[in-house]
């Protein structure tokens, strides 16, 4: 039986991969004892996938699980894919470089798979762009059947054709849809802009709102007015710099926001909002969806609105929490500078510095 | 993090738009043209002041601007301090060069218990307290090489046997690293020590604030670091390369009879004079 490795647990790792591995057996690492022990002692976990208003459900049994890959040994894999988010991508544990098998980076950054390449001295490492929604848990009721349990949609996984893929390995991954790389970097601009840009704003103005879960904010009408307002900027753009036909990314948007609006999904604010220093980088959803907009005239209203409130986005438990609490402190140009490395008379910088304030008096007569 | 607050008023003032009013220079110490005060160094100081008195009650600032006496008399080794050097470079500052930065050593009894270090040309700040470090950007690590540069810092004025000891020390860094490097800022230099874009780092009989914030930055990320403090000057040595800090020790107490300690983070006290 040809064996596949996930490396990393979390939501897409755990949650969506391996609905598309029946045809393997499957390893699972991940950094996490308490995952791997629970995991283990139970025989594997409880995955659910929406579809329509059907919830499928799987039970995944692993073969192996671990937190190292000496527990893994011998690493002969004929697939692997590493989900363990991009900032850990050069934080592996160590076995990894001993990988042989084509390796599919499912990190949401193209930059990934050169970071993953120079980390660990590797060649074989490809880009994959999974555009499903995966939550990082489940309802309540199915965590208490199973509190490894998790919801998924039902997505596409798209993956980097390596030059010379085994048609063996093809074959056993018949719902995979393999482009080359030029064709999968137009999936994420798409990607990039219209799921990824809205579905992290979704979750700023949730967290301002209090909201739980996405489609809890989704529900407010502050919020999906907002979420409207900047696809409908950000498709303006689209059309204007982009050939993808009109109607295509009209329809793609629209079904955008019916998958965040997905009840049954339970995809947390706190996962969709994580890290938000990484989702205002430059080149990223947040920053470079600004220079998109400002770049082609297109008023950024509401984009600025998703972008105070990722600057606003004020859990404690998450990552960056600490340098977002002094953002009065730094003040928008330095904060801008020193953690996104923005020139202060860079377009954005500006942009942002100049309408901050408003915005957030905006989201606290709307949305709060 | 308390001082992270610090490394963000800093960073605001860096960051502010009229930086050609900022380098005006308003006074020049001890007749000593390089030993330059701009308004940048002012101001730097007095939010230096304002966040001890805001955010470390009980807590006392010796700052470069300000007085140093507690260093000529050992109180410093006593209760809770931040030194600080508000603007180190500030000739580069002044001109418009490249090449200067903020420094805060935070000592407790004699400890140092954190540093802020803010680098604005690589918009960098690196904070470290209670044994975390949080820096704003990576570290670009250059990947030294066994015979790269070294940043040599000394002060304009030595007594003889200290520049019998400059002498031997440039013949060693000549014999044994690619050059000497002195661009007129400590802080600069140790930056770019931890970016492995040099080999090593001496500061002979500088100040104490131009250099001391930097040691648990640099043992942090495991480079060695030797040192010894006489009054308010420091020296420091500090590198990859075991054999060439060896010969800079030994010079130095061949020379001018000074032993070097290895930083450990206990207490500097006891190794002061």
């Amino acid at each position: 039986m040809a064996r596949a490795l996930i490396v990393g647990g979390g939501a897409i790792g755990r949650g969506f991969v391996p609905w598309l591995l029946d045809a393997f057996e499957l390893d699972i690492l991940d950094a996490s004892p308490d995952l791997v022990n629970g995991i283990s002692s139970r025989g594997g976990f409880l995955s659910f996938m929406s579809d329509g208003e059907r919830l499928l459900e799987k039970w995944v049994r692993p073969h192996r699980i671990a937190t190292t890959f000496d527990a893994l040994e011998p690493l002969q894999y004929d697939i692997a894919f590493i989900s363990v988010g991009p900032r850990n991508t050069t934080r592996l544990p160590a076995g990894i470089e001993k990988l042989r098998c084509p390796i599919f980076s499912l990190e949401n950054d193209p930059i990934t798979v050169d970071w993953i390449k120079q980390s660990y001295g590797l060649n074989a490492v490809y880009f994959g762009v999974p555009d499903v929604i995966t939550s990082s848990t489940a309802s309540p009721d199915n965590l208490a059947r199973d509190p490894y349990a998790i919801h998924t949609e039902n997505g596409v996984l798209y993956l980097q054709r390596p030059p010379e893929l085994d048609l063996s390995l093809e074959r056993l991954l018949p719902d995979v849809h393999w482009l080359p790389v030029e064709r999968l970097n137009q999936e994420w601009d798409a990607k990039l802009y219209i799921h990824n840009t809205p579905h992290c704003i979704a979750a700023y103005l949730g967290h301002m709102a209090g909201c739980t879960y996405l489609h809890e904010a989704l529900a407010k009408p502050a919020i999906q007015r907002a979420v409207d307002g900047v696809i409908d900027e950000l498709l303006c753009a689209l059309k204007m710099v982009t050939p993808y036909d009109h109607h295509f990314i009209e329809s793609y948007a629209i079904k955008e926001v019916r998958r965040f609006s997905n009840r049954l999904l339970f995809d947390p604010v706190s996962r969709v909002a994580r890290e938000p220093l990484r989702k205002l980088h430059p080149s990223g959803r947040l920053m470079g969806a600004l220079r998109l907009l400002l770049s082609t005239g297109v008023n950024p209203t509401y984009l600025m609105a998703g972008i105070a409130a990722a600057l606003c986005y004020a859990d404690k438990n998450d990552r960056d929490y600490v340098q977002l609490s002094e953002l009065e402190e730094f003040g928008i140009p330095a904060f801008l500078k020193y953690h996104l490395g923005l020139d202060e008379q860079s377009i954005e910088s500006e942009f942002v510095a100049r309408h901050y304030a408003d915005a957030v008096r905006f989201l606290r007569r709307e949305i709060v | 993090m308390k001082l992270l607050n610090l490394a963000a008023r800093v960073s605001c003032a860096f960051s502010s738009r009229n930086s050609q009013q900022t380098r005006t220079v308003q006074k020049v110490k001890d007749n000593q043209s390089r030993d330059v005060v701009t308004e940048l160094d002012m101001r730097l100081h007095r939010i230096s002041e304002r966040f001890v008195a805001e955010r470390l009650p009980g807590c006392r600032l010796l700052s470069e601007e300000g007085g140093h006496e507690a260093l000529d008399t050992g109180e410093i080794w006593e209760g809770e301090w931040l030194i600080v050097d508000p603007l180190d470079g500030s000739n580069n500052h002044a001109l418009a060069m490249p090449n200067y930065g903020y420094m805060a050593a935070h000592l407790r009894d004699g400890r140092l218990d954190g540093a802020v270090i803010v680098v604005p040309e690589h918009n960098q700040y690196i904070v470290l307290e209670a044994g975390q470090s949080l820096y704003s950007q990576p570290l670009p690590l250059a990947g030294s090489s066994e015979h790269g540069t070294v940043y040599y810092a000394y002060p304009p004025k030595q007594d003889k046997q200290a520049r019998q000891a400059r002498g031997a020390l440039q013949d060693l860094i000549d014999a044994e690293s690619a050059g000497m490097y002195r661009y007129g800022s400590a802080c600069a230099g140790l930056y770019q020590l931890l970016c492995g874009r040099h080999m090593a780092f001496i500061g002979h009989g500088i100040r104490v604030w131009d250099a001391i914030a930097f040691l648990p930055v640099l043992a942090s990320r495991q480079i060695p670091v030797k040192y010894a403090i006489t009054g308010r000057s420091i020296t420091v040595v500090a590198g990859t390369k075991a054999g060439f800090l060896e010969g800079a020790e030994q010079i130095l107490k061949a020379e001018q009879g000074l032993a070097l300690h290895t930083f450990r983070n206990d207490s500097l006290r006891a190794d002061a004079q």
